[in-house]
């Protein structure tokens, strides 16, 4: 019952009162038959609830499947396709479905396939019109307005209403993947509701698909590569080393000395310097990429596609698929704070969708480090529970001791929504009722469920979840030393003529950089290539000037963005000067530079040529 | 951003807002003002009050009615009636109300029932205007909502035909008011002074239990659990309570005689910068 019902009712038993007791016939049949018609709009809800709402099967096809064992891609589109299984009978009722799309999903267009009761085409264009402005900017009178009007222009694409004459059963709608990972559709999110809207009940309904986003990538052929190719074109996947072997080129002459093969001997020299003289050819071996892709916590803080992982990974597939293409076989090793997962080199096509996937799960947030409880993770916990959960927050099942303390409404509000939360917690993670118990007194316990309950649910790692400002002193350097760890057991599995690859959030940690380099000068020393890979916070790569336009007004954004710019050049500067005293490369920003810089070094491996030693792309 | 795959990035194409579109919105307005304006013209008659009014006072109450339609508080328009009616209608003896009221009341619970539901019917209103005016507009489509809403519109109309008359009949029937009098002389006649209070309590009672049926029956498995579970919690709340806080207090205890205070110190590795070592790796390379 809404407050809408209660207060018809309070009207219709006063009326009823005063008419009986002032004896007005007029008076008490009115308020009489208003309140049996409230009645009979009981009795009608209540018979749809018990009978019509079990009815209620909801199918989604996404990019017209139906099997959730399918890939997505992150940055395209996807089209959810929302059809209901059975006929209901809607009188008097109408049935808002909303279909809750995870964080990682940007909702962005509406297609109704048919016209239903409240969506029209209309109503989309007025969408369009009024897209740049804010709703909140509205006043209550203009929303009340917009309400009668039936303008469902505020509606989400992924809403809609049913009701009696709606036939039309099945809709859709547009929306992106943000980032790579996965896209989990909890389900479905119904509320019953008679059409005067004064009853109302809402259900979550369970209809859980979940979908592994692969990372997107640039395509082949896009980038050119930096060096001139070679006259001669070695066999696919075949590069040439400047190192004596058993190749087709010629690398040099030398003397000729006990052991060698005869059929190496240059007669010709040997005749005119009247000394033996042999042949020595150039290796020909294939060019094999390793990523480290560092997967730790503060790679992971932010939105989704908005995460230094992002920028990883993006880098990471878009390399692969490039070298790939040049049958370059590639691995890699993905570390995170779970410990370190080693990618064997794979080639082909079935090897590069087995190294997406293996990006692709990489970038699921795992369970986020432990953040001290703040009101705003409850305010979020209440605002999902209310989404997920609505059943279980109901007041008549929910219940709490009673107390007199706290006294203030705003705490007594606080104390109860901890209570609900608490309890509904409880049930959803099956406690005991001791740890119920300490969910309610104890903070840091609390704050623990409430990151999982905000995690498993698919948000991402911004407050209140996470706070960034939370990471100890020590996480930095256990992170490095992890790093210098990685490149050695990338060492270890490597042969000759590898690039190897570290994408790691370095800026920070430049002052701790001792914990990595022995470990790139060991690269170096065993002739391969370290290339490193340094996302920023910006997306961007910090400019060489830095310069503010004081002749116009500012806002605080760009000021921000220009001081964060002008921070993270020093950073880097600092950064380039450690890693090219020994001989390493640095790409700042996962952008379209550092894959540049990446193929350069591929290409300088497959040439022979010499390095690029210390770029900073 | 180009993608390497083969799935291409199609944007979905708008809805293109033709003329077609665009009138019928103007018709929306149109049909909503005269709805609004039919429904607080009706709600300003059947207020009697306010025929002594002047118009300015009439104007002010018109659109007083129309803004709380549109602000969707249907219920302001029962309690406008029910202050009216206290304030006209006389005094009677009997609760049995005659032919005028009956009809009276019949008009102002269809008003009462159209206010509340104008949103709902604002749509129905603009799909009539708009078969009447645009004759290219989706004719099948409004024919066939025009077919539903008329199902709605009589099912609506029989609802409330029948509240007025069981309510009539209760109001006849029952021994409320001034009517107990007499049915109760007649009671004590038949020597039946007791049942009427014994069926009236069985009949609450068994209201009672099949509200409580009804909602425990629609109460899901998990609510169910859950009922079970914050039950148990407030039963031991106490005790729960005084093991949490004596928890809690011990943990504080530890912490602050620093059991685990620090952790113990990360070695460094030794590291010579710009060594001899290094130029000769570089040259090496080179």
């Amino acid at each position: 019952m809404t407050f809408k019902a209660q207060l018809f009712a309070i009207a219709g038993m006063m009326g009823l009162f005063l008419g009986l007791v002032r004896g007005q016939p007029v008076l008490s049949l009115l308020s009489l038959s208003s309140l049996l018609w409230l009645l009979t709009e009981w009795v009608l809800f209540s018979w749809h609830v018990r009978f019509q709402f079990p009815k209620v099967e909801l199918h989604r096809f996404v990019n017209g499947e139906r099997d959730a064992n399918r890939s997505l891609w992150a940055e395209r589109w996807i089209e959810v396709r929302i059809r209901m299984a059975n006929e209901l009978l809607l009188y008097g009722v109408t049935l808002d479905v909303e279909d809750v799309i995870p964080e990682n999903l940007e909702r962005i267009a509406f297609s109704p396939i048919n016209l239903t009761e409240d969506v029209s085409t209309e109503a989309s264009a007025e969408r369009k019109k009024n897209k740049g402005r804010r709703p909140e900017s509205r006043s209550w009178l203009v929303r009340g307005v917009q309400r009668f009007m039936n303008d469902r222009d505020d509606c989400p694409a992924n809403e809609v209403r049913l009701g009696l004459g709606s036939e039309h059963r099945e809709w859709r709608y547009s929306a992106r993947v943000r980032a790579a990972g996965n896209v989990v559709f909890p389900g479905f999110r119904v509320m019953f509701q008679s059409t005067h809207q004064l009853f109302r009940i809402e259900r979550f309904v369970k209809a859980e698909q979940s979908f592994r986003a692969l990372p997107t990538f640039v395509g082949a052929g896009e980038y050119r590569s930096l060096t001139k190719n070679s006259n001669v074109i070695p066999r696919h996947g075949v590069h040439r080393l400047l190192r004596s072997g058993m190749g087709s080129e010629l690398l040099e002459l030398k003397e000729y000395a006990d052991g060698d093969p005869f059929k190496s001997i240059a007669w010709k020299v040997s005749a005119k310097r009247d000394q033996w003289m042999t042949r020595q050819y150039e290796s020909e071996v294939p060019a094999r990429v390793q990523f480290i892709v560092d997967g730790s916590s503060t790679s992971r803080i932010g939105g989704f596609g908005f995460r230094l992982l992002d920028q990883m990974t993006f880098v990471a597939a878009s390399i692969a698929r490039m070298a790939i293409n040049a049958g370059d076989p590639v691995g890699g090793v993905l570390m995170d704070e779970r410990g370190i997962r080693r990618m064997p080199p794979m080639s082909g096509e079935k090897g590069f969708q087995l190294l997406l996937r293996s990006l692709g799960d990489f970038s699921v947030n795992p369970c986020p480090p432990p953040s001290p409880y703040q009101t705003r993770m409850l305010d979020a916990a209440w605002a999902l529970l209310n989404q997920r959960y609505p059943e279980l927050l109901d007041l008549k099942v929910n219940h709490f001791p009673f107390s007199i303390f706290p006294v203030t409404p705003g705490s007594r509000t606080r104390r109860r929504q901890r209570f609900l939360v608490a309890g509904a917690l409880a049930e959803i993670y099956g406690l005991s009722v001791r740890e119920h118990a300490a969910m309610i007194h104890d903070d840091p316990a609390f704050a623990r469920r409430l990151q999982d309950l905000l995690n498993n649910s698919g948000i991402p790692w911004i407050a209140p979840l996470l706070q960034p400002l939370d990471r100890s002193d020590r996480e930095p350097i256990e992170r490095m030393a992890n790093l210098g760890k990685c490149i050695l057991s990338a060492i270890g599995h490597a042969r000759d003529n590898e690039v190897i690859v570290v994408m790691s959030d370095l800026l920070n940690c430049v002052s701790i950089l001792e914990f990595v380099l022995p470990a790139v000068k060991l690269a170096i020393t065993k002739h391969h290539r370290i290339s490193f890979v340094c996302p920023t916070s910006t997306f961007l790569r910090p400019s060489g000037r830095v310069a503010v336009d004081f002749s116009r007004e500012n806002s605080a954004e760009e000021l921000l963005m220009v001081a964060e710019q002008a921070r993270l050049r020093i950073q880097a500067e600092q950064l380039q000067r450690e890693l090219h005293r020994c001989g390493a490369s640095l790409s700042l920003s996962g952008e379209k530079n550092a894959i540049h810089l990446i193929m350069s070094e591929l290409d300088s491996i497959k040439s022979g040529h010499g390095r690029l030693q210390g770029n900073l792309r | 951003m180009s993608n390497g795959a083969g799935e291409t990035n199609r944007m979905p194409i708008p809805h293109s807002l033709d003329s077609v579109a665009s009138q019928r919105n103007r018709i929306r307005w149109v049909g909503a003002g005269l709805q609004l304006l039919a429904i607080a013209l009706c709600m300003e008659m059947l207020v009697g009050v306010s025929a002594g009014l002047g118009l300015l006072l009439r104007l002010s109450l018109l659109s007083l009615i129309a803004f709380c339609i549109v602000m969707r508080l249907g219920w302001v328009a029962l309690v406008a009636l029910q202050v009216s009616l206290i304030a006209i209608e006389p005094r009677q003896n009997t609760l049995s109300p005659y032919p005028v009221g009956f009809f009276y009341v019949l008009v102002a619970s269809a008003v009462i029932v159209a206010a509340m539901k104008a949103p709902e019917t604002h749509r129905f209103v603009t799909d009539y205007l708009v078969s009447l005016f645009v004759p290219e507009s989706n004719a099948l489509e409004s024919n066939r909502q025009f077919r539903f809403t008329i199902m709605k519109l009589s099912y609506f109309a029989l609802q409330l035909m029948l509240t007025v008359v069981v309510a009539g009949f209760l109001l006849n029937r029952l021994p409320i008011g001034l009517q107990a009098e007499s049915w109760l002389d007649w009671s004590r006649q038949n020597g039946q002074a007791v049942w009427p209070g014994a069926l009236l309590m069985v009949l609450v009672i068994a209201i009672l239990v099949l509200v409580r049926e009804n909602a425990w029956r629609q109460i899901l498995p998990s609510q169910a659990s859950l009922y079970l579970r914050s039950v148990q919690l407030i039963a031991n709340y106490r005790d729960l309570f005084g093991f949490e806080r004596h928890r809690l207090r011990r943990l504080r205890k530890a912490h602050f005689q620093g059991v685990a205070k620090t952790l113990p110190p990360v070695k460094r590795p030794k590291l010579r910068r710009s060594s001899r070592n290094d130029d000769r790796i570089k040259k090496g390379m080179k």
